[in-house]
C-alpha cells in the first residue's frame, strides 16, 4: 500500500513532536524511521498506525484520507518494542487474536495461525505462555501476530532493541527478507543506524521532529543534506573541521588558530544555498589516508586505538582532534607528525 | 567458641520463623484458637460454661441449629443477601473504576469522595440510613414525595430489609473495591491495549479479551473477600433496625441468629454449633471459588 504524508504535525502540551513532515512511501517499500531518542519517529509512527492523531496535516493511504479512521479499523500489522504478547494467552491465542477479532471461522483461524506460527519457525511453541519464551522467540510471535491477518502494512517500534547483538542481526535479516517474500510496505523505527542502512530501502532521519534527509541509505551516506545526517550517520563520526570559502577566488580553507590551510576542492559546489564565507569541513575518517609527503594536512598523533580489521588514529591539526581510520599496513608512533591525504569532503554551511 | 544458638540466628527460615512469631501468636490466640473451640463447643450437650467442665457430648446441637426454622430463615436471607451484594458491588465498583480509571477531569476528589463510606464506622453510616430511611422525617421519602409519589415505610416493610442491606453494602464497600480494581487497571499495561487496536479489537472487545482477563487476580480477590465480608453481616441490621432482626426477622442473618443465641438466649453450645456451620459455608465458598478461577491447565 502506498502511505503518504502531507504536511503532517503533532503537537503534544509544550512540544511539537513533529513538524511539518512530508514523505511518500511506495508500495512494498521497507522503510527506517531514523534518529536519536525524542526525534519524533516514534510519533510519526503512532499517527501512521492511528494511535495518534496528527495535530494538523493528512494522512494517505493508497490515495485515501485516514485521518478519521481509528486504529483498529485501519489493517496494519505492528510489532511493539516491548513485544506486547497478551501474558493470558498462549502462542498460538495469541497469533489468532486479530482473526478472532475478525470473527473468523475457528477451524480457519487455527489453520493459518498455525501457517504464520511454521513461517516464524516457532510452531513447536505453540502452547506456551509469553512468560515461558525468551526475548527472540517473544519476538518471532510478535511478528507473527501482525502478518496473520495479512495486513497491507507492517509497522515496527523498534522491534530489536530488546535483544542481544547476535540475535538482533539474524532477526533483521529474518524480517528483511519476509518483507521482500511478502512483498509487504513496512516501516521500521530503529535508532542503531547501522540497523537501518543495512536493512532499508530508503530512510528517512528526523532530529527535533523535522525531517532531515528522506532518501537511499547510500545516497545518504555519501551525499548528507546537511551536517546533522553527515554527523548522525558513520562510526566513527565524520569529522568536522571549521573552514572558511573565499568566493572571489573559490578556494577552501581551513581555519584554526590563525591559521589558514588550503583545502583542494575539486568538485564545483553542487548543494543549494552555495556556502559563502564560514563553513564546515566535513571527512570521514575514511576518507582521510596517511601519505609520506606533501599531504593537503599535517598534524601530530595524539592517540592510536587498534580495532579487529583497522586503526583509528586521532590526529591533531592546528589545534583540531580529527580521527583517520587507517589499514594495518604501517606501524604509527603516538607524538609522530604526519601527513593526510583527504579522499572526499563535504561542505556545509555553518 | 560459636554458641550453637547464634548459628540458629544465622539461619535465614529461622529468623524468618522469629519475625513472623508475634502476629502468629495473636492470629493463633484470637483467630485459630476460637475456631477449634467453638467447634469442640458445638458438640457440648451438657456443660458448665463458667467452670468449662463438659458432662456430655453429641451432635444434638447441629441438629438443632439445622432443623430451627430461625436459622433456615436467617440462611436464606443471608444467602439471597450475598448472592446479590457480591455480585454486584463488584459490577457496580467495576463499572466506576472504568469510568475514573479513563480520562476524566477531578479524578483525585471523585476516588476521595467514594472512599469515605468505607473509612466510615458501620454503626454511624447504619444509623444516618436508619433516619434517612425514616418513614416520617426521612430524606428518601421527602425525595419520593417531590418526585409526586407516594410514601414508603422502608424500614417496617418487611420486603425492603434484604435489598436495603444490600444497597447500603454496595454503597459502603464501593470506595474500597474502587480503589483495589483502579490499582488492577493502572496495572495493566497500556502496550496491550494499544497492540489489541492493532490487532482490530474494538472498544467492547478490548475490554472482555484485555481488561478483564488482566484484572482477574484482582476481581477473584475481591469476589473472595466480598462474599466472606457478606456472609458476616450483621452491624448494619443490629443497628439499623434497633437492635431486631428487622420487620418480620426479615433481616434475621446467619451472625445475628448466632448473636442472638449467645448473648440473648445464652445457648452457648447452639451458638457455637451454628457459627461452625458458617464457618463451613465460607469455606466451601471459597475453595469453590479457588478452583473456578485457579488457572487451568490447557488440554491439546
Amino acid at each position: 500500500m502506498n502511505i503518504k504524508l502531507e504536511n503532517v504535525s503533532k503537537q503534544f502540551k509544550n512540544v511539537l513532536a513533529v513538524d511539518h513532515l512530508n514523505i511518500e512511501i511506495s508500495d512494498g517499500e521497507l522503510i527506517c524511521l531514523l534518529g536519536p531518542s525524542g526525534c519524533g519517529k516514534s510519533t510519526t509512527l503512532s499517527m501512521i498506525a492511528g494511535l495518534e492523531k496528527p495535530s494538523e496535516g493528512a494522512i494517505h493511504f493508497d490515495g485515501e484520507n485516514v485521518n478519521e479512521v481509528e486504529a483498529e479499523h485501519r489493517d496494519i500489522g505492528m510489532v511493539f518494542q516491548n513485544y506486547a504478547l497478551y501474558p493470558h494467552m498462549t502462542v498460538l491465542e495469541n497469533i489468532m487474536f486479530p482473526l478472532k477479532m475478525r470473527k473468523y471461522k475457528k477451524s480457519v483461524m487455527i489453520e493459518k495461525a498455525l501457517k504464520v506460527a511454521e513461517l516464524m519457525q516457532i510452531i513447536e511453541l505453540k502452547n506456551r505462555k509469553p512468560s515461558q519464551l525468551s526475548g527472540g522467540q517473544q519476538q518471532r510471535v510478535a511478528i507473527g501476530r501482525a502478518l496473520v491477518k495479512e495486513p497491507k502494512i507492517l509497522l515496527l517500534d523498534e522491534p530489536l532493541s530488546n535483544l542481544d547483538a547476535r540475535l538482533r542481526i539474524e532477526l533483521r535479516d529474518e524480517i528483511r527478507n519476509l518483507q521482500r517474500k511478502l512483498k509487504i510496505t513496512t516501516i521500521f523505527v530503529t535508532h542503531d543506524q547501522e540497523e537501518a542502512m543495512s536493512i532499508s530501502d530508503k530512510i528517512l532521519l528526523m532530529n527535533k521532529g523535522i525531517s532531515q534527509q528522506y532518501s537511499s541509505p547510500k545516497e545518504m551516506y555519501r551525499e548528507p543534506n546537511n551536517q546533522f545526517v553527515a554527523g548522525f550517520l558513520g562510526n566513527p563520526p565524520m569529522n568536522f573541521l571549521p573552514g572558511y570559502y573565499d568566493v572571489a577566488v573559490k578556494q577552501l580553507y581551513m581555519q584554526e588558530n590563525g591559521e589558514s590551510v588550503l583545502i583542494p576542492w575539486d568538485k564545483p559546489q553542487t548543494m543549494v544555498g552555495l556556502p559563502k564565507g564560514e563553513v564546515i569541513i566535513g571527512i570521514r575518517p575514511e576518507d582521510l589516508y596517511i601519505v609520506q609527503e606533501r599531504g593537503v594536512l599535517m598534524g601530530e598523533i595524539k592517540s592510536i586505538q587498534t580495532l579487529g580489521k583497522e586503526i583509528y588514529i586521532r590526529i591533531d591539526i592546528c589545534g583540531v582532534l580529527v580521527t583517520a581510520c587507517v589499514s594495518w599496513d604501517h606501524t604509527y608512533h603516538v607524538k609522530e607528525r604526519v601527513h593526510l591525504g583527504i579522499k572526499k569532503i563535504h561542505v556545509f554551511a555553518r | 567458641m560459636r554458641i550453637p544458638v547464634k548459628k540458629y540466628f544465622k539461619n535465614d527460615n529461622f529468623r524468618a520463623f522469629l519475625y513472623l512469631l508475634p502476629a502468629l501468636l495473636i492470629i493463633g490466640t484470637f483467630q485459630f484458637y476460637p475456631i477449634f473451640k467453638s467447634f469442640a463447643m458445638g458438640f457440648y450437650t451438657k456443660f458448665d460454661y463458667l467452670t468449662d467442665t463438659v458432662y456430655e457430648v453429641g451432635f444434638d446441637n447441629f441438629i438443632y441449629v439445622l432443623k430451627d426454622p430461625d436459622f433456615i430463615l436467617a440462611m436464606k436471607n443471608t444467602c439471597i443477601f450475598v448472592f446479590f451484594a457480591a455480585p454486584l458491588g463488584i459490577l457496580i465498583a467495576l463499572i466506576f473504576a472504568v469510568i475514573l480509571n479513563s480520562n476524566i477531569h477531578f479524578k483525585k476528589l471523585f476516588r476521595s469522595v467514594y472512599f469515605v463510606p468505607f473509612v466510615t464506622s458501620t454503626v454511624s453510616i447504619s444509623i444516618v440510613w436508619s433516619w434517612i430511611l425514616n418513614k416520617d422525617y426521612g430524606l428518601a421519602n421527602a425525595f419520593l414525595k417531590i418526585m409526586g409519589m407516594n410514601k414508603i415505610a422502608w424500614l417496617t416493610d418487611s420486603n425492603m430489609t434484604i435489598p436495603i442491606l444490600i444497597a447500603l453494602s454496595i454503597w459502603k464497600g464501593l470506595g474500597y473495591k474502587i480503589i483495589i480494581l483502579l490499582a488492577g487497571l493502572q496495572g495493566i499495561d497500556q502496550q496491550y491495549y494499544f497492540a489489541a487496536r492493532m490487532d482490530g479489537a474494538r472498544k467492547h472487545q478490548r475490554f472482555w479479551s484485555i481488561t478483564i482477563p488482566l484484572l482477574k487476580p484482582s476481581l477473584v480477590f475481591l469476589s473472595i473477600t466480598s462474599i466472606i465480608g457478606a456472609f458476616k453481616i450483621f452491624d448494619e441490621v443490629y443497628i439499623m433496625y434497633s437492635q431486631q432482626p428487622g420487620p418480620l426477622k426479615s433481616g434475621l442473618t446467619i451472625v445475628y441468629y448466632i448473636f442472638n443465641k449467645f448473648y440473648r438466649h445464652w445457648e452457648f453450645a447452639t451458638a457455637s454449633a451454628a457459627a461452625f456451620i458458617l464457618f463451613l459455608v465460607i469455606l466451601m465458598f471459597t475453595v469453590l471459588q479457588f478452583a473456578f478461577t485457579s488457572p487451568k491447565e490447557k488440554e491439546e
